[in-house]
């Protein structure tokens, strides 16, 4: 999808999508896309701009959230009083995205459209992108043009080699949150944040969401101690036979 | 007049509490217990710009004000009053001694390090008997040449024993007392420079705290900080702005208190209903509340008057005075609200009650406050 690549030579450009889901007495924000933004930052020249949907106030402070913790920009698409399902949510996030120069797409897992993790998928798919879900890890890939993305199964992982430009869904690292920092606040409070307004009234939704299920725990893994070599490597091939790995 | 923190102010002190609240909270008990200052967490926050928030940032600051860093101090000691005191010093004491007096140069020199978080300052003033009256000093400084010769000792210098900076007060001409105090910047390693006794204390016991010994100590003249002579006047105004971040820690020390002590009573049960539901408890919590506001507006404002270039030597004495009195007075009374279990380690209020002691203390005890409150009051 060539319309939507930068030419990736030096800075990788990476757009993060959020909708902010209205619980009983608060808004969840979804920080996971931006914060595994901010991790392939660390790793590679990139630049990165946060795309967040909702009302206006919240959506400009996570914005702002985003941007002192390592975006580079942000802007608000603004949905007033609209019940919008994950179509339609993910139909406005293309609409918007169609113009934007992207190699890099990434939404979270859970939040963005209350545990289905379907709205960064759909948006993804509406634009012709490679996606996944369930991402821990995204490095640079071997060869020039490719991300190298660890998906999270039940019981293992895959290492995906995805051409960009491509879309994934981010899993979050609680355990190792990003802060923000002095210089992000800084930048947070100073740079303009463009508000869009979405016009969704003519939108049906197309979604009926029957039930959901978050990805289990994965299982502690069994530590083999005081075994012969040759007993080992037999007990690891029955185990990865025994869940059909094999 | 205007009571509300902007939103960038209060982006701030949220980003300094989640960090406080994930990465200061563990463990604080068990730093406590073992007399060890977290250096690497101090050095993240660092990294992040956190430390050197009320400085510019060619010297290695994040350009904030004093009110910033103020926050910084309070969200910081309502987990670990310990690293707000160490960062406290740093900043006010040894940063705010370098910056009201070094030349350009100086600054240049013996800042970015420090306001950067990458290494810690400490300040040498209070001697053995030299303490209220600091200008009782007896430690010298010769100049032989173009060196100047130390010799003497310095106690209670919080950072000591982790400090690679040092701001230090000695006598060039010992015949005049206060009026012969100069300041000079000491680096650590310099020969004749050495750590004394790590002093074992009552509390803020992650903090390390120690004397300094100089034992013909050459330093370069270049060390020599302002003018000589002024050095009385240099630490007094340091410690004007040290009051601020020691009032900022009171306050923190005072509202981390408060808020285990209001979760506890909402959720401890007594004869069948929560303890809050004694209205003594509860008046008690309301006049809690009253006293750590009034302490809030008293050390904010006075933040303010020095980030803003108005005097500041009165509020600050005002605002050290109030906050850390209410430290002292919120601890106890929430170590008796927690009854036995206040009394235990792991509620986490006694610590606090030994940590709230030592802040109407230092800096110029309270009773040094009210001198100074007194004192511009009958002149």
């Amino acid at each position: 999808m060539e319309p939507h690549s930068s030419i990736y030579q030096s800075t990788m450009e990476i757009i993060v999508i959020a909708k902010q889901v209205k619980m009983a007495d608060s808004v969840k924000c979804d920080f996971a896309g931006v914060e595994a933004a901010i991790r392939l930052k660390r790793k590679t020249d990139a630049r990165i701009k946060v795309v967040v949907m909702g009302e206006e106030k919240d959506a400009i402070a996570q914005v702002r959230d985003s941007i002192s913790m390592g975006a580079d920009s942000g802007t608000v698409l603004l949905l007033e009083n609209a019940e919008i399902d994950s179509w339609i949510c993910a139909k406005a996030f293309s609409d918007y995205l169609k113009n934007e120069n992207f190699d890099l797409l990434l939404s979270g897992s859970f939040p963005i459209d209350a545990d289905t993790i379907q709205t960064g998928l759909l948006a993804g798919n509406m634009l012709g992108l490679a996606s996944a879900s369930h991402i821990e890890d995204i490095d640079t890939g071997e060869a020039s043009g490719l991300l190298k993305a660890k998906k999270r199964m039940e019981d293992r992982v895959q290492i995906l080699d995805v051409k960009m430009p491509c879309m994934f869904a981010a899993l979050p690292h609680p355990e190792a949150p990003i802060y923000k920092t002095v210089p992000g606040i800084n930048r947070a409070y100073s740079v303009d944040i463009p508000v869009i307004k979405l016009d969704l009234n003519d939108q049906k939704g197309k979604i009926k969401v029957m039930d959901s299920f978050k990805i289990g725990e994965r299982k502690r893994g069994k530590c083999l101690t005081a075994i012969s070599t040759e007993g080992a490597a037999k007990e690891i091939i029955n185990t990865i036979a025994a869940n059909h790995i094999l | 007049m205007n009571f509300q923190l902007d939103e960038k102010r209060l982006a701030l002190q949220a980003a300094v509490r989640e960090f406080a609240q994930n990465e200061l909270a563990p463990g604080v008990i068990e730093r406590d217990e073992a007399s060890e200052y977290p250096l690497e967490l101090y050095k993240k926050l660092g990294s992040m710009g956190y430390v050197g928030l009320p400085y510019e940032e060619k010297y290695g600051g994040s350009g904030g004000d004093y009110l910033d860093y103020a926050l910084a101090v309070e969200e910081i000691s309502k987990v670990d009053a310990s690293m707000g005191i160490s960062y406290s010093v740093a900043m006010s004491l040894y940063g705010g001694s370098i910056i009201n007096a070094a030349t350009e140069e100086q600054k240049l020199e013996f800042l970015p390090d420090v306001f950067s978080g990458k290494s810690l300052g400490a300040f040498g003033l209070t001697e053995p008997n030299a303490g209220s009256d600091a200008g009782g000093c007896v430690t010298t400084a010769e100049k032989k040449g173009d060196k100047y010769v130390l010799n003497g000792l310095k106690c209670f210098n919080t950072n000591g024993p982790l400090a690679d900076h040092f701001a230090v007060y000695a006598l060039t001409q010992p015949e005049l007392g206060a009026k012969g105090l100069s300041l000079f910047h000491v680096k650590k390693g310099t020969p004749g420079f050495s750590i004394g006794k790590i002093e074992n204390k009552m509390g803020i016991r992650a903090a390390q705290v120690s004397e300094l010994i100089f034992e013909n100590c050459e330093i370069p003249e270049s060390a020599l900080i302002g003018e000589e002579g002024k050095g009385f006047k240099y630490a007094m105004k340091a410690l004007d702005g040290g009051r601020i971040g020691v009032a900022a820690q009171g306050l923190g020390i005072a509202e981390g208190a408060f808020e285990i002590a209001r979760k506890y009573l909402m959720t401890r049960e007594q004869f069948g209903k929560p303890i809050y539901r004694n209205q003594h408890l509860a008046f008690k919590m309301a006049e809690l509340e009253c006293e750590i506001e009034m302490a809030k507006y008293m050390v904010y404002k006075a933040a303010l008057d020095k980030s803003e270039g108005r005097p500041y030597t009165i509020p600050a004495a005002k605002a050290k005075l109030v906050c850390t009195n209410a430290a002292m007075h919120v601890t106890t009374e929430a170590v008796q609200m927690l009854g036995g279990n206040g009394f235990m380690r792991e509620y986490h209020v006694e610590r606090m009650m030994r940590d709230a002691k030592i802040t109407q203390i230092y800096e110029g005890t309270n009773e040094i406050q009210k001198l100074v409150i007194s004192g511009a009051l009958f002149k």
